[in-house]
């Protein structure tokens, strides 16, 4: 027998559960459209903290890969410190680059980056070029940086030690913060979702109640019981998630055409990832919510 | 059949619904059920039904003692028991065929069952012709008759009958008596719950009163005892 894990579901009685959950979303129209729009919204939101977090991760993991470190030597440096410093850059693990700069290379690149309109300010500076000459040192992973700070910053001739990990730092700090953030709002806007939708479900229980007790001297399972009403909550979560995101895929879209493209520093993810994969987990989340808020609401009815 | 021993019930606030009663129903047997109202009619029958559990005490049905009725098994258990109700408690949305049908799909019977059995039980209650009717389109006596239907359709071993001619004129509840009485020849056992002295004086069945929470009288081919 399968008593045991009887939920009242038959393909012959799921057709009537169906019917049963659009005849009284009808018949509840207003209060379960502010219910779908509940839904929309949260899972509106929640998508934009997600699509910020993931392009912010993305951007982190783009910047990992390309660091490096820039050794400035001191002006006054020998030339058998320098390659001594050299020799050591060489040998540290995980170093898959090292370039030497010289001061003029230096004071070219940044006369490169003034323009041509700007050049006149660096004019003259040839005679005594301020910039020192550096070892440009490439690492196969972030960690690495650290270990080569460590092992050449004490040498003689060193001046000062450069590197992206403060920038790192600073973009996983505003992650964690958009982390954080989203997640609150999102359990506040969870536990609005389901409060709409319990009441959605309630009054459509209510409207019932005698049919639930008759329902119950028939013999009718909890899960009989229940199925109609579960179903009811799972298309409002579902039309809330279509709803969510197709403006989240509209929102995205228009964002990421208005970006400048110098802006783009990283390379974002694209709206069609709104499509591919959010939509599903979306779907999902709704029907989710929509289940747990309906079967909150009539667990008080299903006593006795 | 059913089987009560030395069942007690006191309620929350310390009311005695039911105090110490035995009594024993036997298969295929006609019991009425007679005591003013708040006599404890109601507990017994809620008992029955496991809506409420005893005090003190045990109740066997068909061999089961309800106490060993796990909560999720209450519906399995339920589908053996018929029930009628003075206000009849069909659903308003739903015609008489489908009232009856709704009793079916309830306990998962199918398409093909559920298209074979109805129409035979409401030819036996006689609403042949009255399939489509939704019941606020019926006599008390028609409602009544579906709701019998319904109770019945499923072959419940016991029939539970709570003033079921309450809410009827004399004559109309004569014909849901001569119901009853067809569908307890058939071996159903029939507990009915009633006001009504004409009928229990003319049907000469067992009757058993109860006042005050004790059963004060059993007889077999008893009448009503009491001058309302």
């Amino acid at each position: 027998m399968s008593k045991e894990v009887d939920t009242g579901m038959k393909i012959s009685t799921t057709k009537h559960f169906l019917a049963d959950a659009v005849k009284s979303l009808r018949r509840n129209r207003t209060i379960s459209t502010a219910a779908v729009a509940t839904v929309a919204t949260t899972l509106f939101i929640l998508g934009i903290f997600l699509l910020a977090l993931i392009n912010a991760n993305k951007g982190v993991l783009q910047l990992q890969s390309k660091v490096e470190a820039q050794v400035f030597l001191k002006d006054s440096i020998t030339i058998d410190e320098q390659k001594e410093i050299e020799n050591k850059l060489n040998t540290i693990e995980g170093v898959t680059d090292v370039t030497y700069e010289s001061k003029a290379e230096a004071l070219e690149k940044v006369k490169e980056s003034f323009g041509e309109e700007n050049k006149g300010l660096v004019e003259g500076l040839e005679k005594s070029n301020p910039f020192p000459s550096s070892y440009i040192v490439k690492v196969s992973k972030p960690e690495f940086v650290s270990k080569v700070r460590n092992t050449i910053k004490d040498m003689a001739g060193v001046e000062e030690i450069k590197d992206a990990g403060k920038l790192i730092d600073k973009i996983t700090a505003i992650t964690k913060t958009i982390k954080i953030f989203g997640l609150a709002l999102f359990i506040v806007l969870l536990g609005v979702c389901l409060f709409l939708i319990g009441n959605t479900i309630k009054l459509t229980v209510y409207s019932r109640r005698r049919e639930i007790g008759i329902m119950k001297f028939i013999g009718a399972t909890d899960w009989f019981i229940r199925w109609p009403f579960v179903f009811e909550g799972m298309i409002i979560g579902l039309t809330g998630a279509i709803i969510a995101v197709g403006l989240l895929y509209g929102a995205y879209k228009y964002t990421f055409t208005k970006l400048p493209v110098e802006v783009i520093l990283v390379k974002l993810v694209t709206p069609s990832y709104v499509l591919a994969y959010i939509s599903w987990e979306f779907l999902l989340l709704g029907m989710f919510i929509g289940a747990l808020g309906s079967i909150w609401a009539i667990r008080k009815f299903l006593t006795v | 059949m059913i089987e009560f021993k030395n069942v007690t019930k006191i309620y929350d606030n310390k009311v005695y619904a039911l105090s110490d009663v035995s009594v024993n129903i036997n298969r295929g047997e006609f019991v009425f059920l007679v005591g003013a109202s708040g006599a404890g009619k109601s507990t017994f029958i809620k008992m029955l039904l496991k809506e409420v559990d005893p005090t003190k005490g045990k109740i066997i049905v068909a061999g089961t003692d309800l106490a060993n009725i796990k909560r999720k098994n209450v519906p399995y258990y339920r589908r053996k028991i018929g029930m009628v109700f003075q206000d009849f408690r069909l659903i308003p949305t739903m015609n008489v065929y489908e009232n009856v049908a709704f009793a079916m799909r309830v306990v998962e019977a199918s398409h093909r069952d559920i298209r074979k059995r109805v129409p035979i039980v409401l030819g036996l209650v006689g609403l042949s012709n009255k399939y489509k009717a939704f019941p606020n389109e019926l006599s008390g006596g028609e409602q009544q008759r579906v709701s019998l239907a319904r109770a019945i359709v499923n072959n419940p071993s016991i029939l539970i009958a709570d003033e079921p001619t309450g809410n009827l004129d004399p004559e109309t509840a004569q014909g849901i008596m001569e119901l009853l009485n067809d569908i307890n020849r058939a071996g159903t056992t029939i507990l009915m719950a009633t006001h009504a002295k004409d009928i229990v004086d003319n049907m000469r069945k067992r009757v058993i009163a109860i006042e005050k929470g004790e059963i004060i009288r059993d007889e077999q081919r008893g009448g009503y005892g009491y001058e309302d």
